[in-house]
């Protein structure tokens, strides 16, 4: 009776251990699984910003006026297409609206004078040294002039 | 009394055992790097260097100094190497890590051509 007695205890503290360091074990997983969800989260905000700007500049060079998303490359008649990167001597002002993220569009001859189509100022809180902002450029060739396209794009 | 013992010292050794397993696995869960943020510079990089390549194809391929000109215009504050079929122009000091982008054209006398760009970062 008194040896039954005692496994029964020395079992129970065992397991009790036992849970004690399963579920320890379960928190520290959580805990870093949490960490990793939240460092995902914090750096999502920029790769969006960067890959609408990327994708946006990218559609700026290969589309031409007549497709649905705003376009700036020339079409060839000749050729029967978009030639991407070419834009016509004298390109018109791309439809920019329905783009929030879009601060300014400039495109920037090597030589000469440049054209600007957008900028707006910042919408963001008061405090905008906060707000984060991507420059990118592509080169295009407008007519036979080297330009530089560049947009800004800002979270606020 | 002897059997208490011994079943006291096994109780005692599984949970040894136990929290030393514990210990590795918080270990191991702490050196784990996490993943590295999604980062689009290198995509970025390529579309400037085919921008480059297909402009310089586009107007008709210009001499290796209007190049260099171009290319430190297009990547300031970068080094890297413009190459035309056999010739190679090197811009600023090489680095390790470096991207190579190509393009082959049919010059006028039907020959073929290559340019490359290999930027250093």
């Amino acid at each position: 009776m008194n040896t039954t007695s005692e496994r029964g205890l020395l079992f129970s503290t065992d397991l009790l251990l036992a849970v004690v360091i399963l579920l320890l074990t379960s928190l520290a997983g959580l805990a870093f699984l949490s960490s990793l969800a939240l460092h995902s989260a914090s750096a999502l905000p920029a790769y969006r910003l960067q890959r609408q700007g990327l994708f946006f500049l990218d559609a700026l060079v290969k589309n031409d006026a007549s497709q649905s998303f705003p376009g700036l490359a020339a079409f060839d008649s000749g050729l029967h297409r978009v030639t991407p990167n070419f834009l016509s001597p004298a390109p018109t002002a791309p439809e920019l609206q329905g783009f929030p993220l879009l601060q300014s569009l400039r495109l920037v001859p090597f030589n000469g004078p440049e054209t600007q189509w957008a900028d707006k100022p910042l919408t963001g809180p008061a405090n905008q040294a906060s707000t984060t902002c991507y420059s990118f450029e592509r080169l295009v060739l407008v007519g036979k002039e080297k330009a530089l396209l560049i947009g800004v794009f800002c979270d606020g | 009394m002897d059997e208490r013992k011994r079943m006291d010292e096994r109780g005692l050794y599984f949970s040894l055992e136990a929290l030393l397993g514990f210990a590795v696995l918080v270990l191991v869960l702490l050196s784990t790097k996490p993943a590295e943020a999604p980062d689009l510079k290198p995509l970025y990089l390529l579309q400037k260097q085919h921008d480059l390549l297909v402009v310089w194809v586009g107007q008709g391929i210009p001499s290796l100094p209007e190049m260099e000109s171009d290319f430190r215009r297009v990547f300031p504050g970068f080094s890297g190497r413009i190459g035309f079929n056999d010739e190679f122009v090197a811009v600023g000091e090489p680095a390790s890590n470096a991207f190579t982008e190509s393009i082959y054209y049919a010059a006028p006398s039907g020959a073929l051509g290559r340019l490359s760009i290999t930027l250093y970062d």
